[in-house]
Formats: C-alpha cells, structure tokens, sequence
C-alpha cells in the first residue's frame, strides 16, 4: 500500500501567547510538526506492513522541512515540501487545491490520502474536505482506527455519541479524529535513519499551478479585520413549562443582546 | 506602609516542599525594596524575628517559621533590565521572580518594558543570533532567583555550569536593621580572613570563619568561606540569616542548539557504567548527565498507569531496567550518535528504543520526565501527612569525589539493603551527586531511615565530599554544618551572624540552628558593629 499523508507546520501553540491587546504573539515561539498531523502519520506507521510506503508532504515556507524531517524519523519513506514564494497567504481553498495538484502529480497512485483532522494553528478542518472534493475521491473523516484488508481499508468514525464502521475504497481520503496528549518521542535509531532521506521541494511551476490559482490570488477568502473576542457569558435559568412560551423567551433574549 | 495578613487558618505559609511545619502569627507582603526596609526597621527595633520567604520550593524548611512573622516576597517579582559588562550580557530581577518567568522572557527575546542597565543591552541581546539563557537549572523551575541566590541553587547542568553562585554578578541586600548594602563580585573582598562593608550608615568589621569550604565537589552547605573571599559569597548560601536580598544580577550564557537523549538499560550497573564512559569520552560533551534507576522508572510506569496524562511521554519501553539522560550538541549530532552507538553497544543499551529529542517540545518533556521522580516522591509524602504528621521527605542530597563515586555507591545500596528499605535513585550522576530517595511506609520506617541517613552524611563528609550538595541545610540539616565545620565553624558562623543581625530577627533556626539563644556567651568580641556618621 502506498500512503500519502499531508502535514503541516504550526506554531507551538502552548507556547503562544496573548498580550494585552488580545493579539497572539508569536515571537520566538517554536515551530513544530502540528500534533493532528503526527497523530495521523503514527496512526498510518502503526498499521503499515513490510513493501507499503509512506509519503509526507506539506505546503509551507523552506523551514517547513524540519516538519517533514521529523515525519522522515517517525517512520515516512519520502517527503515533499511545497514552497513557493507565490503560495503565500494561501486560503483553504487555495492550499487544497495546491495540495491536490501534488497528489494528482506526485502521489496519484496512492491507495490513501491521510490528513490530521485540523491543524491546530487555523483550526478550520476544512483542508481534508476540499482536497478530497478537488480529487472527487470519498472522504472520511473523524477516523479513530483504519485496518487495511485486501483491496481497501475498513475504518471505525467517531462522530461524538455514536460510531460507524465502514468500508474505505482505495484511492480515499481520511482524516483522523485525535491527537496523542503524551506525544511521540523518536527513537534514536529512527532519527539517524530519517536524518539520511531526503526532501524533495517542489515549486508552483513543477504543479503546473498558474499564479491566479494559488496564494493570496488564488484565495477565495478576504480578512477584513481580525479581533479577538472575549465571550461574557451572563447564566440565567428559567423553568417554564410550555414549549412556545420557552421559545419565545429564546428570542426575546437574543434580541436583546444584538 | 507595608501589607500585614493575619495567618490564621492558611498554613501554606507554615510550610515549604520539605513538608516541615511551623509558626507564625502573620505574613507581610512588601511590594518594593522600601517597604521590605521598612518591615525590617520596625521588626527589628521590636526584635521580632521574620522567616524570609519567596516560592517556598525549598527541601530543607528554610522557609518555614519558628514563631515571628513570615516575610513573603511573593510581591517583589519581575525582571527590570539586561545590561552587559566585560564577562557578558547579565538580567537583572527583582528576588522573588521565578526562573520559569526569566527562562521565558529569554526564549521569546520579548524584552519589551525592560531597562537598559547598560546603554543599549536589550537590543543587542535582541539581535544576537544565538538565544541567551540562564544556565543553571536546579529542575524546580517554580523556584525564585533569591531563593536560588539563597540556597546557591544547583541541578543537572552544573555539571557543565556549575551552581548559582559562579553566575550571580551582583546583589543588593538588605540588612536586619534595614540599611542597604550593594554588592558587585570582584568590589569588596576580604583581607584574609578579616571581612568590612559598608551598609548605609553602619559600617560591618568581623573575623571570617578560620575553615575552608568544599569547592572541589557540589557543596550548597552554607557560604563559601575562605580567605580573601568576596563579600558577594557571604550571601550567596546564606538562607536568609544575614540579610534579604532584594534584586540580583545574574549572568547569561548563549544556548547552544541541543539534542536531549533518553538511553535505556537493561540494569542500574550498566547504565553506571556507562556514564564512566560518557563522562570521559571526548566526543560526547554533555552539559549535564542525569541517572534514572529501574525503581525511578517503575515509579514512573506506575504514575503513567494511574494516571496517563501525567507525565507527556509514551510508556517507556518495557525491558528498561535504568537510564541515563543527558544532552548532546546539535553541531556535533553525526559524530555523536556514533560514539553512542557504540558506547550504548558496549553496555547493553539499545538505540533502537532509546529516545531522543531534537525539538523543544520533545525537550522540555524529557525533563519533565526525570522531574516527575522527585516532584512524585514529594506528593507522595505529602499524602502520608494526615496519618503521620510528623513525616517528611528523607532524599540524600550528599555529593563525593569521582575518586569516591562507586564506595559512596556500594554504600547506599548495602545501607538502605540491609535495613529491608524501598528506594530509589536517581539524579546528577555526572557530579556523582545521586539522589537516594526513601520511599517511606511507616514512622517505624522513617526512624530507621533517618538513622541511615545520619550514616550516609557522615560517609560522605568522611570521603571528602558534602551531604548538603545543592539543597542547602534549612532548619532539618543544621547538623551537618557540624559534621563539616565541626563546633567551632559553627560558631565562628554565628558570630558573623551576631554582627550582621546583632537582634537575631532573620530566618531564626536556618543554616546555624538558633544562634543568639544558645550561644550569646560565647562571644570573644571578635567582631563589631560601628556606625557610620549621623
Ligand atoms: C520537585 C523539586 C525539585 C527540586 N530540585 C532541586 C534541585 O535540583 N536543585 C536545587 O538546588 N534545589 C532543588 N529544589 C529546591 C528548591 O527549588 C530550591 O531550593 C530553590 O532555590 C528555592 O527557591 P524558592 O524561591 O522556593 O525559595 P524558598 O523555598 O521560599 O526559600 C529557600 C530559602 O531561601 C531563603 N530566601 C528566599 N528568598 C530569599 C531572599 N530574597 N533573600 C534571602 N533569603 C531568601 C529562605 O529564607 C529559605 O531559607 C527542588 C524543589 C522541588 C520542589
């Protein structure tokens, strides 16, 4: 079997914080492999068998790589890193579609796309969903455990209270469901091992994107301001017996508070 | 005016890590230096005595109170500054700010709101391109810098560093009658064992000590007295019975980019053995090496199944009988790896489940790993409290000669053996400064630990080494002051304190037992207090 499993490069968010006018500081603040994404590969390393392959790749700026190199030591066979001068201030939908242009190019007989099931810097989770919209290939996501069997993979989805288990054709994407709280760390064999392979960087050009369809010109979304919000939350409990009258209660209030 | 609380009922301030309790009627909150002064010129003029206390993570009860108040600094935190002089950049703090809060000030060069103490220090600190850090680590990093300062502090990377006292550059301190004296390493020295300063209007003149202290070897067992000694040392190690230190400079070293190792064992031996070998080996140089035994790691697989989330690390691997943690230069990672591949051969150690940390979030959960020992055992005696009250912690603290590392070794184990005791060891192997860790059950158990405990300090002191290497002596090891100095250093010591403190209202009981009480009769008037003017 031949995985390919998109990563990504975050800031350490424990290590962020908040001055006094609300805006993150990232100053200093560790980059690292985001843990929804490592999740993902240990996930994929547990399962792999003698012949299968995994392949790492993300889209980010050239210090991305250490991201890659850390997925090298956990057990990937190849990485790619996808950087570009003109993917910057890439959206969902701008880094989806340079993400798929990668697996159509370099990665189109893979029998899975994995991903994280958010990164935990944007934390939109929207990535795993348009890639795999962009490649018309089946989605599944909150994955907690994947098998893989003859000619497919079966996978258990944890959707809050209840669990599905179902069958994943080759050639789908998954995103897993969690991250590791205890984290991973390496083996210094693997370390040794994973500092030897190489990365390969792979440009716009080599996607065979055009300008207007990555980076900030390919993006669909526009930040017109950023704030942040501080939630007051003002507890007020009502026993009312009648459904209607429960109801407009609800409204009322929120009409009092626009 | 200064803040006063009543104690009452809230004991946190009776107590510190070492889970002695105390005293105390209130606690006194000063937010500057000047109200600090003034808590001490009216405590003094009524002689009441203060216990000086900052994050109270110490191990020895040298912030616990014996009656008086306790003098809580808790409110005189913050870095005010960076400057740089001919030996390099130094911060400057008020005594109660935490190591964490420096280390972290340092990591993201946020030196926004900070002074320059010398013309443009934090933005050439800014723009160097290697971080900078405060090197020494005593692994509490919810401990103060004067109570570092205090203790003279040390941990895993005095091995390469060595302990607080060699990066404190300056101090103000203030006096138990409220005058201040400013205290820059290399402005006042003693001549020979004669010692004179100046602290506002009075002028302090008195015979040093006639013995030399142990700095062959980790030693925090009081200050470090010889001739010709520099005023700055009398401080540094004193624990609070001369004077309250009221801000610090301490020095800071680039951080070399550093990969962290976790090399597992199949048994204790090998991993001591091994740590010979890494120790003298040219090519892995590292800034600290620490020893975990298998009765550590049990302790730890045993939190982990309690409780998964304790510690963030994955299981340890399952036929690890020992480890050894400790550090390696990132510019010299191939050469490194090599040499320990096959220093890991030679003892049994294998690579292929040995770990190893390259990122600084992988890092800092190594070290939370090896902290989890002591911080466990702490917790653990701390739950006994309830049914024996009268309970605490007993960790050896003592540090010998490399000459003497394995006697000192062989005799813990036959010790602890014999008496059908639990414990485990762990710590500062590369100082040959273990801590032997008591695991308690009883007060039967804690009679006869303490009796073996007596022993290992006297052992320690008898092989040229120091039973107090880095925890300081605090009120429950007064006796090893003895034990090193014998009667008369002792008392040598509390005539300098006589002088300095003539009302004895600083930290009663720390370091020299009660001094004024027991040993006023002593005194040949070796020493004198003269003021200055007015
Ligand atoms: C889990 C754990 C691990 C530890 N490991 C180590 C270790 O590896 N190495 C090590 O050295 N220590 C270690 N310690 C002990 C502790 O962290 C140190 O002793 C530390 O220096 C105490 O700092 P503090 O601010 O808590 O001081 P406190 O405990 O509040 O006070 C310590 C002593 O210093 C005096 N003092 C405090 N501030 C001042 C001041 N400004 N002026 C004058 N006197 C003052 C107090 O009177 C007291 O005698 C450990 C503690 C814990 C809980």
């Amino acid at each position: 079997m031949k995985y390919a499993v998109a990563v990504k490069q975050v800031p350490d968010t424990s290590e962020v914080r908040v001055d006094e006018n609300g805006s993150l500081v990232r100053a200093g603040v560790p980059s690292i492999l985001d843990p929804y994404c490592e999740y993902a590969l240990r996930k994929i390393e547990g399962i792999r068998k003698e012949g299968d392959e995994i392949v790492a790749f993300t889209m980010g700026p050239p210090q991305a790589s250490e991201a890659l190199r850390r997925c090298l030591c956990l057990g990937a066979d190849r990485a790619y890193l996808i950087s570009d001068p003109a993917f910057a201030g890439a959206d969902v939908w701008a880094t989806s579609r340079a993400l798929a242009a990668f697996i159509q190019r370099y990665a189109c007989d893979s029998d899975l796309i994995v991903f994280g099931a958010r990164s935990s810097d944007g934390e939109t989770g929207q990535v795993p969903f348009e890639t795999a919209q962009l490649l018309s290939v089946q989605q599944f996501v909150y994955v907690a455990d994947l098998s893989p069997e003859k000619d497919s993979f079966v996978c258990r989805q944890i959707y809050g209270d209840s669990e599905r288990t179902c069958r994943v054709p080759r050639g789908s994407a998954v995103s897993f469901g969690g991250v590791d709280p205890c984290g991973t760390l390496m083996s210094i064999s693997d370390r040794i091992s994973g500092g030897k392979k190489t990365i390969e960087t792979l440009g716009r050009v080599e996607l065979g994107l055009g300008l207007y369809s990555v980076g900030l010109k390919g993006s669909k979304t526009r930040i017109v301001r950023t704030d942040s919000s501080v939630i007051r939350r003002k507890n007020r409990k009502a026993v009312i017996n009648n459904p209607g009258r429960a109801a407009e209660l609800i409204l009322d209030e929120m009409g009092a508070g626009r | 005016m200064f803040t006063r609380e009543k104690i009452g009922r809230s004991e946190e301030y009776l107590t510190d890590e070492s889970k002695m309790t105390g005293h105390a009627s209130n606690v006194l909150l000063p937010m500057t230096e000047q109200e600090l002064r003034e808590i001490l010129r009216v405590y003094n003029s009524k002689g009441t005595p203060v216990t000086v206390a900052a994050m109270r993570t110490g191990v020895c009860g040298g912030s616990v109170p014996q009656g008086g108040d306790v003098l809580s600094l808790e409110r005189m935190t913050g870095v005010i500054g960076i400057g740089k002089d001919e030996r390099g950049y130094f911060l400057r703090a008020m005594p109660c700010t935490t190591l964490k809060d420096i280390d972290s000030i340092l990591a993201r060069r946020d030196f926004s709101g900070l002074a320059d103490i010398t013309e443009g220090a934090c933005e050439a600190l800014r723009n160097e391109p290697e971080t900078y850090f405060y090197p020494v680590d005593p692994t509490e990093m919810g401990g103060s810098i004067g109570g570092n300062i205090a203790t003279n502090a040390s941990g895993p990377r005095t091995y390469r560093y060595g302990p607080t006292r060699d990066w404190v550059r300056r101090i103000r301190v203030v006096m138990a009658d409220s005058a201040f004296a400013d205290i820059t390493r290399g402005e006042c020295r003693a001549e020979g064992r004669r010692m004179g300063f100046a602290a506002g209007r009075n002028y302090y003149s008195f015979d040093l000590p006639g013995y030399d202290f142990n700095g062959s070897v980790k030693n925090a067992a009081g200050p470090r007295i010889s001739e010709n000694m520099d005023l700055i040392d009398l401080f540094i190690g004193s624990e609070g019975i001369f004077g309250v230190i009221s801000e610090a400079d301490i020095y800071l070293a680039p951080r070399h980019p550093l990969i962290s190792v976790v090399l597992f064992f199949p048994d204790d031996a090998s991993a001591l053995s091994a740590a010979k070998d890494i120790r003298s080996d040219g090519i892995l140089d590292p800034e600290f090496l620490e020893f975990m035994d298998g009765k550590s790691l049990d302790l730890i697989r045993s939190l982990k199944k309690r409780d998964p989330l304790s510690i963030r690390v994955p299981a340890l691997p399952e036929p690890a009988g020992s480890a050894l943690f400790f550090d390696i230069r990132k510019s010299d990672a191939d050469a490194s790896f090599g040499r320990l591949a096959e220093i890991a051969g030679k003892h049994g150690a294998s690579l292929d489940v040995s770990w190893c940390g390259h990122e600084p979030a992988d890092i800092e959960r190594m070290r939370e790993l090896r902290h989890s020992i002591p911080k466990t055992i702490f917790e653990y005696v701390a739950s006994l409290k309830g049914e024996m009250p009268k309970i605490h912690k007993l960790g050896s603290d003592m540090a010998v000669p490399d000459a003497a590392a394995d006697e000192m070794m062989s005799f813990y184990r036959e010790k602890l053996d014999s008496a059908g005791l639990e414990y485990c060891m762990f710590g500062h192997i590369g100082n040959n400064h273990p801590h032997v860790e008591i695991i308690l059950k009883s007060m039967e158990e804690f009679g006869k630990a303490k009796a073996i405990y007596e022993e290992f300090a006297a052992k320690s002191a008898e092989l040229g080494g120091s039973p107090s290497a880095e925890h300081g002596i605090g009120k429950i090891k007064t006796q090893y002051m003895e034990l090193l100095y014998g009667r008369k250093g002792v008392e040598e010591l509390r005539k300098v304190k006589r002088i300095l403190d003539p009302n004895g209202i600083l930290c009663p009981g720390n370091m020299i037992g009660r001094s004024h009480e027991i040993c006023r009769s002593c005194e040949t008037g070796a020493g004198h207090l003269r003021s200055q003017g007015g």
